[in-house]
């Protein structure tokens, strides 16, 4: 009778810890599903393929063209930022300072961003032939030239936050000069108060004196 | 997957709610897109090629830089401005295809004639950040910190001058006006610490 009692209390402690097992392995699996994705939702992806699907009225041949273009872009701007990000990262996942995951994540954004470069290579040659060979270099200047053409608004930015600064300076001074004006005045004021306080006293005493004597003389 | 509400207006990409070109509320600009498609117009219907520069806009540029210069040698300092911010619009809208390389030169020149007309005029705060433009284009180009240390000693900040002038000396020890400039930077200092 006891070795029955022992044989299911040792098949059930086996089962309990199975399930615990378990339940924490599935906790981890949903963790790593959970990971974030390398990039952020592609927006000039998923612009072009919007413009195709335009009807009434259809979307020109330019504004494709254009909206391809701003495709390329972004795959040229996230292989670039791949590359500087893959050397660090691997780095990393060796010393264990970051997780698989993350690495798992990396790779799959990898693959994934092949198959845009190449879908953008396919789109490019049905709009003229061997567009495909030159859009990605076009594409790499495109992305180097807006750089430069973020100046443009940072100068505005600029002179109207300098324009903002000087105009606070100002505001400052002329604060200042106020009140110095009032201080300068109220030093006035209070000189003022003490030369005629001086004169009363120096006044005072001229009488005293003047009475003095007399009394003197009436004393004599 | 994914897609963006938008439509077709006016030969212009609009968000599909508002029909407008930004769109705060969808959190949408379709400026980027309708600039490319206005310049891919121009090119008849021909894919960009890569390196392929229109001649047309930098004989335009070129030729409204000339106009600056004179007006700046006559002195006329208003219209050289006006010259210059002509030719900096019109080279800011320069295709994006084109080479960047082009781009900076052309706008770094135009950029640091502006400031030395803002300069002329006394207007330091113009001249200032347009300096700081140049610089930024242009980073080893002496005449670019020469221009921010004027504009600095104009607006009463010797010692960022000074620093800015001595930045511009490493990049070209021998350029007398800088060397002039920090001369008069150094003696507006001590003068300010005299007082």
């Amino acid at each position: 009778m006891g070795s029955v009692w022992l044989a299911i209390t040792y098949i059930g402690g086996w089962i309990l810890s199975m399930r615990i097992f378990g339940y924490f392995w599935k906790n981890r699996k949903l963790a790593i599903n959970d990971a974030e994705p390398w990039f952020p939702e592609n927006k000039p992806r998923a612009l072009y393929i919007s413009l195709l699907q335009q009807t009434e009225p259809e979307a020109t041949d330019a504004q494709l063209r254009a909206a391809l273009l701003r495709r390329a872009m972004e795959a040229v701007t996230r292989v670039l930022s791949m590359r500087e990000d893959k050397q660090v990262l691997a780095n990393l996942v060796k010393q264990g300072t970051v997780g698989d995951d993350i690495w798992t994540e990396f790779t799959v954004s990898e693959k994934e961003l092949e198959y845009e470069i190449m879908a953008i290579v396919e789109e490019a040659n049905t709009f003229k032939e061997r567009w495909g060979q030159t859009i990605l270099q076009t594409a790499s200047e495109m992305v180097m030239h807006e750089k430069s053409k973020l100046l443009e608004k940072e100068t505005k930015a600029k002179k109207e936050e300098e324009a903002h600064q000087k105009a606070l300076d100002e505001q400052r001074k002329e604060h200042t000069r106020v009140q110095s004006e009032k201080n300068k005045e109220a030093r006035i004021e209070r000189e003022r108060a003490k030369a005629l306080q001086e004169l009363l006293a120096e006044e005072d005493a001229a009488k005293k004196k003047a009475s003095r004597p007399r009394s003197k003389k009436k004393s004599h | 997957m994914s897609t963006v509400d938008l439509q077709i207006y006016n030969d212009k990409v609009v968000c599909g709610k508002h029909k407008k070109e930004v769109c705060s509320e969808c959190n949408q600009s379709f400026i980027e897109i309708n600039d490319l498609t206005r310049h891919l117009k121009s090119t008849n219907g021909q894919v960009p090629p890569p390196g392929a520069v229109l001649p047309l806009r930098s004989q335009q540029i070129a030729k409204m830089r000339e106009d600056g210069n004179t007006h700046f040698r006559a002195q006329r300092h208003q219209e050289a401005i006006a010259a210059y911010t002509n030719a900096i619009n019109i080279a800011f809208d320069r295709p994006l295809w084109e080479p960047s390389q082009l781009a900076r030169e052309e706008l770094a020149v135009l950029l640091c004639n502006r400031s030395a007309a803002y300069i002329a005029r006394k207007e330091w705060v113009d001249a200032y950040v347009d300096a700081q433009g140049v610089i930024e284009l242009k980073r080893p180009w002496s005449k670019g910190h020469f221009r921010l240390g004027k504009a600095l000693i104009g607006m009463g900040r010797i010692a960022e001058a000074i620093e800015a002038l001595n930045l511009g000396l490493m990049f070209d020890p021998e350029a007398t006006e800088i060397q002039k400039a920090l001369k008069e930077a150094e003696t507006g200092l001590e003068a300010e610490e005299d007082e």
